[in-house]
């Protein structure tokens, strides 16, 4: 299992937190398991470092915070998208397909498995 | 009280404060995601101390998570200031104190020898005499004649001594020191201005001469150059100045003048080789030891001893390196303050090593605050703040452990002290660079194996380190504190109640005679008798907590199979009529000194308790007669006194003389005045200043200090090393209290429903508590072997002491620490 997980990629995770926010507000917790569920644990993330992430993204407008309780009744602070950070989001995702699929050309794998 | 709060508010929200909330919240925030992760791993049935590594393994850094997401926040500048400081502070502590020691080292041993051309091949020479405690007494001129006349392992040999004098001029006895030519060979001192002393000043027919210290003659003659040439008059003896040494200069008392001593002129009259008042000072011939060198004057002593047994038996003399002598006044209390320093340096690195660079498989990519940059202001900050307190820590150390330099050494900010705080700051940044990158390796070893908990032990093991070795430091400090009140109240055996005492020293020029001179004392006494308030007035050489160590040979008369003994030696002192009654010391067999004594043809003394039980064990010595200082003139034993402690309770009384001052009188006396309670002791001292000067001219009279006054003079030296010991074991206790918090909060954090984690947590909290109790406990007696010198009757405090240290430690602890985290734990509950 260790040797199939993968790091991330140098400015992904903004992308990652942006997309799982796109879902509905959540905590940081909750982002983490999000992205470690849908990924199958692949990401390889040290989990705190979602931290600062949520905080630059928050000083820069795409996120907004409040505090509130969680399922279990815990004070938890939420996160959610702002109208900022929507577009923000597609712009990255934009990015990202113009990327892999350049990555994909140069490797010779555009035609496999489409 | 609204205002108050609003303030208060308004204050955490200005900017040099807002990261305090922001820090709140983080925290808050963090917990919040281990403990759910620690809930997941436990639902997937992991056991809790695996499903709590687990957690806080991949959480990762949370100082440099902390540090990251406020730099996010644009919070980071104060956040930074504050821990920068903080922590620069701490190393500072540290830093300082162990700058005070090498200061200390550097200027009283390793500046003075550097002075000498050849300080490896330096030695001392003096005599051990039993009796005195092995203290180091002195040479007559005419040994020392003998032994650089036949020694053959010494290149060059100096007679030396120091003395007070009056001067004509200043308002206090003068310090001066004679040397000999060889001396003058050996120590060269440089001239500022004039000349040094040249070999006609040592002969007899030479006009008197003098050279004055470099801070004398700024003192006294303001650093004017037209001192040279003219003459001062000191001890009756007008002298010309003929130069001024460089300011490099300074023999270890503090010295205002240097006189010559023409020691190859003494005369060589028999009594004279008694009379041991100098030192030696010689050089070792290249490839001779200390051991050969002291071979060769055992032989050149056993000759003398058997030329001259009536004043050369029962002494021996040693040969000392100076290097030795040097630090021989330091070893004392040097090893306990260096234990203590190093202790809060230590507690200091452990505390800041983690702050300064976190511990992480991986730097913050985030963080423009590179750890390597933040370790660098730090103790470049360390040493700014460290320089101050190592200067005043030097010297309040020197006038601790050397008692005799005054001060004379003063630490003051120059290169090269600039230097050495500089090269320890490298050194301290060098080992927290070490204790970083070790801990880096053990972090990544267990994590390798799988093994966090052993990290989370570790560090757990080193902060209950910190806390027990800051617990030792503490309990030294109390007991120290129990120390000075026992030596305080401790019973001397005499009644201090009411006493005031004044030494007074009379010109030699102005009272030739000893009829002058009890002439003066005798007018001074009735004069001050006189004056309201007072009810007697008597005198003596020295008394309790201000003796010197002198003692004289003699002789026991009835007794042929001990007339002359190595062990027939005691203490000394001239004592005026009625002196023991107004100590208070008790009368045991016989009588005091009288009216009569004075005009008496029969020469009298009076001898202490320990004199009689080592002397004349079972006998009562009343009557029995002695010779004293090989004078063959008999002294009669009138009266045995009580054992007075003149050298302060730690010291078991030895046996004592008293002689009466009528009989022998002396030109220095210390007045003691026993008062009627009821006055204004200021307006009497007043009084009785006057009435002295009055009595005659020239007399030197000292402060007038009454028996508190002593005391606490005698005791503010030890007072400064309790306190210096007590700030160090506060501020370890206060540095090992935030590493500590830290730590029990996290692991306290995630106890909650279920009680799943409560149990492990308090067991592991109590195991904490009880191994810094154990690490206090042993460091405590191990220090108390080593504090010996410096305690006393403190045995039975001890257990009070330290549970007393303990009880505030654990206090500290769990409502700075744990408590706070429980109740922040409850309010997660409640909500």
């Amino acid at each position: 299992m260790a040797n199939s997980r993968v790091d991330l990629l140098q400015g992904t995770l903004d992308m990652l937190i942006l997309q799982t926010l796109n879902e509905g507000k959540k905590h940081g917790y909750a982002i983490v398991r999000h992205i470690q569920s849908v990924t199958n644990e692949v990401l390889s993330v040290e989990e705190g470092s979602l931290y600062p992430a949520l905080h630059r993204m928050e000083g820069k407008g795409w996120i907004v915070s409040e505090w509130g309780l969680s399922e279990n009744n815990r004070r938890a602070k939420y996160y959610q998208l702002t109208r900022s950070g929507s577009k923000q989001l597609e712009e990255q995702v934009l990015t990202w397909e113009r990327f892999a699929e350049a990555t994909a050309k140069v490797l010779g794998l555009s035609g496999r498995g489409s | 009280m609204m205002r108050r709060g609003k303030i208060l508010g308004a204050l955490r929200n200005s900017a040099p404060f807002a990261w305090l909330r922001a820090e709140e919240e983080l925290e808050e925030e963090f917990h919040f995601h281990i403990a759910m992760r620690i809930e997941e791993n436990l639902r997937i049935g992991m056991s809790p101390a695996a499903a709590e590594q687990d957690a806080f393994f991949r959480f990762g850094d949370q100082e440099k998570l902390r540090l990251a997401c406020l730099e996010a926040r644009s919070e980071n500048f104060w956040y930074v200031a504050f821990h920068l400081l903080r922590t620069s502070l701490i190393v500072a502590l540290g830093l300082g104190s162990t700058l005070a020691l090498l200061f200390l080292v550097d200027r009283a041993m390793v500046q003075p020898l550097s002075a000498y051309n050849n300080p490896d091949r330096l030695v001392l020479i003096f005599g051990e005499q039993e009796v005195i405690g092995k203290e180091h007494v002195g040479v007559s001129p005419l040994d020392f004649k003998d032994w650089s006349a036949r020694s053959t392992s010494f290149s060059d040999m100096g007679l030396y001594h120091y003395q007070q004098l009056p001067t004509g001029e200043i308002e206090r006895p003068i310090v001066a020191m004679r040397g000999s030519e060889g001396y003058f060979r050996i120590v060269k001192p440089r001239p500022w201005i004039g000349r040094k002393f040249s070999a006609d000043d040592f002969l007899p027919s030479a006009s008197p001469s003098v050279l004055l210290t470099y801070d004398f003659w700024k003192d006294v003659y303001g650093g004017e150059s037209s001192v040279l040439g003219s003459t001062i008059e000191v001890d009756g003896c007008s002298r010309t100045v003929i130069g001024v040494t460089d300011p490099d200069f300074q023999p270890y008392t503090k010295t205002d003048i240097l006189l010559p001593f023409p020691v190859d002129f003494v005369p060589q009259n028999p009594a004279a080789r008694g009379n041991r008042f100098a030192f030696v000072l010689a050089e070792l011939l290249p490839g001779i030891s200390l051991q050969q060198a002291q071979s060769e004057l055992d032989l050149i002593t056993a000759d003398l001893v058997a030329r001259y047994p009536a004043t050369n038996n029962g002494y021996r003399w040693e040969i000392e390196s100076l290097q030795q002598a040097y630090i021989a006044p330091l070893e004392k209390g040097f090893f306990v303050l260096l234990g203590s320093v190093a202790s809060l340096l230590l507690i200091a690195l452990i505390s800041t090593t983690r702050r300064l660079i976190p511990i992480s498989r991986q730097q913050s990519s985030h963080s423009s605050v590179e750890p390597f940059l933040t370790l660098l202001a730090s103790l470049l900050l360390a040493g700014l703040l460290a320089l101050p307190i190592g200067l005043y820590g030097a010297d309040l150390l020197m006038k601790t452990f050397l008692e005799n330099v005054g001060d004379a050494f003063t630490t003051t900010l120059d290169m090269r002290t600039v230097g050495i705080a500089a090269g320890l700051t490298l050194l301290v940044g060098v080992l927290i660079a070490l204790l970083h990158r070790a801990e880096q390796l053990l972090h990544s070893f267990w994590l390798r194996r799988n093994r966090t908990v052993s990290f989370f032990r570790y560090a757990r093991g080193v902060s209950v380190l910190q806390g027990g070795l800051a617990l030792t430091i503490t309990v030294c400090a109390g007991l120290m504190v129990g120390s000075l009140s026992n030596l305080y109240d401790a019973d001397l055996g005499y009644q201090p109640e009411k006493l005031l005492s004044v030494r007074v020293l009379l010109p030699h020029s102005q009272y030739p005679s000893g009829s002058d001179q009890a002439n003066y004392f005798y007018r001074a006494m009735l004069r001050v008798e006189k004056l309201p308030g007072v009810e007697m007035v008597s005198g003596s050489e020295s008394i309790p907590l201000r003796s010197s160590r002198f003692a004289i040979p003699f002789t026991i008369l009835d007794r042929t199979s001990r007339q002359v003994n190595e062990e027939t030696w005691a203490e000394f002192c001239r004592v005026g009529v009625d002196y023991h009654q107004i100590m208070g010391v008790p009368l045991l067999a016989g009588r005091y000194f009288n009216e009569e004594d004075g005009g008496r043809e029969e020469q009298v003394i009076v001898i202490n308790r320990a004199m009689a039980e080592k002397f004349w064990p079972g006998e009562n010595p009343v009557g029995k007669k002695v010779w004293l200082n090989h004078h063959p003139e008999e002294r009669t034993i009138v009266g045995i006194v009580e054992n007075v402690f003149y050298h302060g309770p730690r010291e078991a009384p030895l046996p004592r003389i008293y002689r009466c001052y009528w009989q022998f009188p002396a030109n220095a006396l210390t007045l003691v005045i026993h008062t009627s309670g009821e006055v204004n002791q200021v307006e009497l001292a007043e009084s009785i200043n006057q009435q002295l000067k009055q009595t005659g001219s020239g007399a030197l009279v000292g402060s007038i200090l009454s028996n508190a006054d002593i005391r606490s003079e005698w005791i503010a030296r030890l007072y400064d090393l309790v306190v210096v010991v007590c700030i160090t074991g506060v501020l370890g206790i206060l540095i090992a209290f935030f590493t500590f918090r830290r730590l029990m909060a996290d692991s306290l954090w995630d106890e909650r429903e279920g009680r799943r984690f409560l149990l492990p947590k308090f067991r592991e909290t109590l195991w904490s508590f009880c191994g810094l109790l154990a690490v206090g406990f042993i460091g405590a007696i191990l220090a108390m072997q080593t504090l010996d010198e410096f305690l006393f009757d403190t045995s039975s405090l001890f257990p009070l002491i330290y549970a007393f240290c303990a009880l505030c430690t654990l206090l500290l602890f769990w409502f700075g620490g744990i408590f706070p985290a429980r109740r922040m734990v409850l309010r997660v509950r409640e909500k």
